[in-house]
């Protein structure tokens, strides 16, 4: 049977960064692109599955510049993978180094840290370098998203405090739309598109995929205010210590939709950490003491607003019977993938999250740039496979629902710090797979048939391969840094073109 | 009097013999080096600054006999910057050592010593460095002063007798030696930064020592021992208890102290600092997260190599060849401030930053009808150099090797003339150095992380300490 992806998330290795590209391709004419190729001869055969096309252009080096109907790049990693996002970008069909302004690019921030913000500035701007006496390193104008979505710099709940390289990314993009390359968004308290708590939440309606499935971005939170669908208000999140301030407590949450299919990404919001968030015994944080890094427990407020905003599909009792032409999903919060928040920080990813959001696959962006930070950490892994996860205390009860079972499927991690000078990630990873770029797309036909289904239980199935692309360490270095090498099976010959895997998951709707 | 060199018991070495009339000890630090008639020793304690100490003993047969006969002897201090074989000045290297340029001179040679405006406010006229310690030592204020041992940032020889007046006036003997206390602080992080960093930081609740507490202990030891000792509110435990300070990282900059605690503690760096107002002293204490100070330090090093590289296009230097292994720098390396190609990572030496520690002694010469005048007559200097390496990984540039003392030449004609262009120059009293620079120089230093610096050899070779030559 013939299976197809035409929305594809790759989850970049950017190190201990993030970033996150979303693209919604035209298969046609990835076929087409393929075709015109094959026609001089140099190719094998056009794979037989629509799923391998991209797989397949990329190994051939075959341009895709055509063949993106939208793409969202959220966040940039830390400046130093600034270019290899770029390229990436270029290689994959997202951008066209030639044009000042990307028709089917929109990037969004989730906040002004450097691991998150350091990279899209080498897209707004070209590196000159000098070459002859008197000339001095300049920058000149890079290419421009259609539209780009920022943190607002709203004076509630607490002043944003931009770092220079922040201001830097903020002037830029102001000074593109000032001459009409871009078109800046920003995004206020809650994730909404007005500030004072006003307005409604943010929706990037990104293109059309499988049977003219929307595949929409939207966002539950950000600047220290969590969206409650419910109640239409903004719950304002304090800082953990009163007079602090946090930038990972202003994370932009975003969720990707595509029929039945869910993407997560929390960005650095904080958690729990401790038993309240469900992480008891050994998978609690240790215990934290005044100078450590203090963060709001956001992810709560997010599971809540989370059930609030994505319901379970209503199901009769004792019957399999499910509405036509809808998504479907059995619990409240569900996503099919979630990015652990925080690179896999311990004082993130509490278990009742896991609880809410179920996921079949977790993806970890960690790395050894610039510092590993021990990411992910043991706690988290132990988490994430934890046999069952508890739930917490539904709001206007006393009594925590039982505990469900655990869902993961696999831990996926872009890169992983084995020696460092400082904290090396954690020791034992389980069964995670270790990819540099990881690639997840879920196929478009049980997307559809999930969708099409009149019954609960249609398996909805999800793709997964990597890049196996890891930070260079040059040769003076290697004694004090090693990551951990890819794992996982590398494919075999009929697969080639996937550098890693590929393999498939899938759950059931 | 001859001097002798001894272990103490935190393991420095010390020094006794440049006391008059004393067999105390003074410190001269993890490392030291013997070079003609100079003893110069290596402070690694706290990252930065390395406090270096020199001393010049007269009565060493190597020593010059000019010593003996001038009115006083002292040393001056002049560094350069250089990456390469290109020379580059200190408003191009930036960070702590930008206002430095203020006494550039030829070759991109500057004065190691107080900025004009200082100078003038105190009456200084001879760059010698011990006359430093007027930052903080009012009672300073004649050149027999600056005879007394102990003093901040060392001290003038002079074979005449002042022991009674430095007695009576400063209760200091008199110093049997030329000597000078220097910090090496060239940290691309400066105060303002660190300020900056501190907006909206975790704090202690300030901590508010009486004057005893603080008596012959500094702030940041103060602020460290009551966080080992002290449960704060609503914990049975002191934060700090279980610390191992050999496993700190300390560091001054400006008046901030920062100390990296280990990993354990979840990387956080304490920032320490003591605030005086009239009620008596207090202590502030904030903590820094690593992504704090990864932002503290983002980009600068890029930055840095990047103006390096035009210095070096502007003087038609050789570029350094770039790496062989494949030519891309590869996956992780391609940002806006990445370095220019042939920045080796882990190589001592990219930035080297040299001092020319000199000893000049002051003769008086009759110049007949105007009388009698004080001339320099340069000693026999010694070279000594740091050197810094870059990180591709933390993209950081440290400190990481010493280049060894060694005899050197150097004219002192042009650190004296830059100083006094400087010193006449309209702009001299608003030209300011960081007087934190000097004024630290005696501060007292705990054993934190230590040893970690390389001594090296003109060639790089590692040259192994004292005890560990066969």
């Amino acid at each position: 049977m013939s299976s197809s992806a035409r929305l594809e998330i790759h989850q970049l290795n950017v190190s201990a960064g993030d970033a996150a590209l979303i693209i919604v391709r035209d298969l046609d004419q990835v076929k087409a692109s393929i075709e015109e190729t094959l026609d001089t001869g140099t190719l094998p055969a056009l794979p037989a599955n629509p799923i391998d096309y991209v797989p397949f252009a990329i190994y051939h080096k075959i341009d895709l510049t055509t063949t993106v109907k939208a793409a969202l790049l959220v966040d940039g990693g830390v400046d130093q993978y600034g270019g290899d996002v770029l390229m990436y970008m270029a290689r994959h069909g997202v951008i066209d180094l030639g044009i000042e302004t990307q028709d089917t690019l929109t990037i969004l921030l989730s906040h002004y840290h450097d691991d998150h913000q350091g990279g899209l500035r080498y897209m707004l701007r070209e590196r000159v370098e000098p070459k002859k006496k008197g000339d001095k390193l300049t920058f000149k104008q890079g290419i421009f998203p259609k539209v780009a979505y920022l943190p607002a710099e709203d004076a509630k709940p607490d002043k944003q405090t931009l770092g220079p390289n922040g201001r830097q990314l903020r002037d830029w993009l102001t000074k593109g739309q000032t001459k009409g390359l871009t078109e800046l968004k920003w995004v206020h308290q809650g994730g909404l598109d007005k500030p004072g708590q006003k307005g409604n939440p943010i929706v990037i309606n990104l293109a059309k995929g499988v049977n003219d499935l929307p595949v929409t971005v939207t966002l539950l939170a950000a600047n220290q205010g969590v969206y409650n669908k419910d109640t239409k208000t903004v719950t304002t999140i304090n800082p953990a210590k009163a007079g602090t301030y946090n930038q990972n407590d202003r994370c932009a949450v975003a969720v990707l939709e595509y029929g039945s299919f869910r993407y997560f990404l929390g960005g650095d919001i904080g958690g729990n950490s401790g038993p309240a968030g469900g992480n008891t015994a050994t998978l609690a944080a240790p215990s934290k003491n005044w100078y450590s890094p203090k963060y709001a427990d956001i992810e709560s407020s997010v599971g809540r607003a989370l059930e609030a905003f994505f319901p379970a599909t209503p199901k009769k009792q004792g019957s399999s019977k499910a509405p036509k032409d809808t998504a479907k999903f059995v619990s409240p919060g569900y996503c099919t993938v979630m990015k652990s928040d925080h690179h896999g920080s311990n004082t993130s990813n509490d278990v009742f999250l896991f609880g809410t959001i179920r996921p079949l696959l977790l993806v970890n962006s960690s790395g050894i740039k610039l510092n590993s930070h021990g990411h992910p950490t043991q706690q988290v892994i132990d988490r994430a496979n934890k046999a069952k996860w508890g739930l917490r205390v539904p709001l206007g009860t006393s009594k925590a629902p039982p505990p469900v079972d655990n869902t993961i499927g696999r831990v996926y991690i872009t890169e992983v710090a084995k020696k460092t000078p400082k904290r090396p990630s954690c020791a034992d990873l389980g069964d995670a797979r270790v990819m540099g770029c990881i690639v997840v797309r879920p196929e478009d036909e049980s997307v559809a048939r999930v969708q099409a289904a009149t019954a609960f239980g249609t398996e909805l199935f999800v793709h997964v391969y990597g890049n196996n692309v890891f930070t260079y360490i040059a040769p003076e270095e290697k004694a004090k840094y090693k990551l951990v090498e890819a794992t996982g099976d590398i494919a075999d010959e009929d697969y080639e073109y996937y550098p890693l895997g590929p393999w498939w998951h899938y759950d059931v709707h | 009097m001859t001097l002798t060199v001894s272990r103490s018991q935190d393991g420095q070495y010390v020094l006794s013999g440049t006391e008059r009339g004393s067999i105390a000890s003074v410190p001269l630090g993890q490392r030291y080096f013997k070079v003609g008639a100079h003893w110069i020793g290596f402070d690694d304690r706290f990252v930065e600054p390395l406090i270096v100490r020199a001393y010049y003993d007269p009565d060493d047969p190597e020593a010059r006999r000019l010593a003996k006969l001038a009115a006083f002897t002292g040393y001056l201090q002049v560094m350069r910057i250089s990456a390469g074989n290109t020379t580059i000045a200190p408003s191009i290297y930036g960070g702590r050592l930008a206002d430095r340029q203020v006494y550039l001179y030829r070759e991109n040679r500057f004065l190691d010593f107080m900025g004009p405006a200082s100078a003038l406010i105190h009456g200084v006229t001879r760059p010698l460095y011990p006359y430093n310690a007027m930052l903080i030592d009012g009672r300073l204020s004649e050149d027999a002063h600056f005879c007394a041992a102990g003093l901040a940032n060392g001290s003038l020889y002079s074979p005449a007798d002042y022991t009674a007046q430095l007695n009576e006036q400063l209760g200091l003997p008199q110093s049997a030696v030329a000597s000078l206390v220097t910090e090496v602080a060239p940290g691309l992080v400066t105060s303002a930064d660190v300020a900056k960093a501190l907006q909206g930081a975790i704090e202690l609740t300030p901590l508010t020592p009486s004057a005893r507490d603080l008596a012959g202990k500094e702030a940041y030891r103060y602020a460290l021992d009551w966080l080992k000792t002290t449960p704060l509110p609503g914990s049975t435990a002191p934060p700090l208890q279980d610390l191992d300070e050999s496993q700190v990282i300390a560091e001054l900059i400006g008046d901030y102290v920062l100390l990296t605690l280990p990993d354990t503690f979840d990387g956080a760096t304490l920032v320490i600092q003591a605030e005086a107002r009239p009620g008596g002293t207090i202590v502030h204490v904030w903590s820094l997260s690593d992504y704090d100070m990864e932002d503290l330090v983002a980009d600068k090093a890029g930055q840095l190599l990047w103006r390096v590289r035009e210095a070096q296009l502007d003087a038609a230097a050789v570029l350094p060849v770039p790496a062989t292994d494949g030519g891309s720098p590869g996956w992780g390396h391609r940002g806006l401030w990445t370095p220019p190609d042939g920045t080796t990572p882990g190589l001592p030496g990219l930035i080297e930053l040299r001092y020319w520690t000199i000893p000049v002694a002051y003769r008086k010469v009759n110049d007949g009808k105007r009388g009698t005048s004080l001339v320099p007559y340069q000693l026999d200097p010694i070279t000594w150099a740091v050197l810094f390496e870059y990180s591709s990984i933390t993209e950081q540039l440290t400190l990481s090797s010493i280049g060894v003392p060694e005899p050197a030449s150097m004219k002192i004609s042009g650190a004296l003339k830059v100083f006094q262009s400087a010193l006449s120059a309209k702009s001299a009293s608003t030209a300011l150095i960081d007087t934190s620079n000097f004024t630290k120089a005696a501060m007292r230093r705990d054993t934190f992380a230590r040893g970690t610096l390389r001594f090296v050899d003109k060639r790089g070779a590692e040259v192994p300490a004292p005890q560990e030559a066969s």
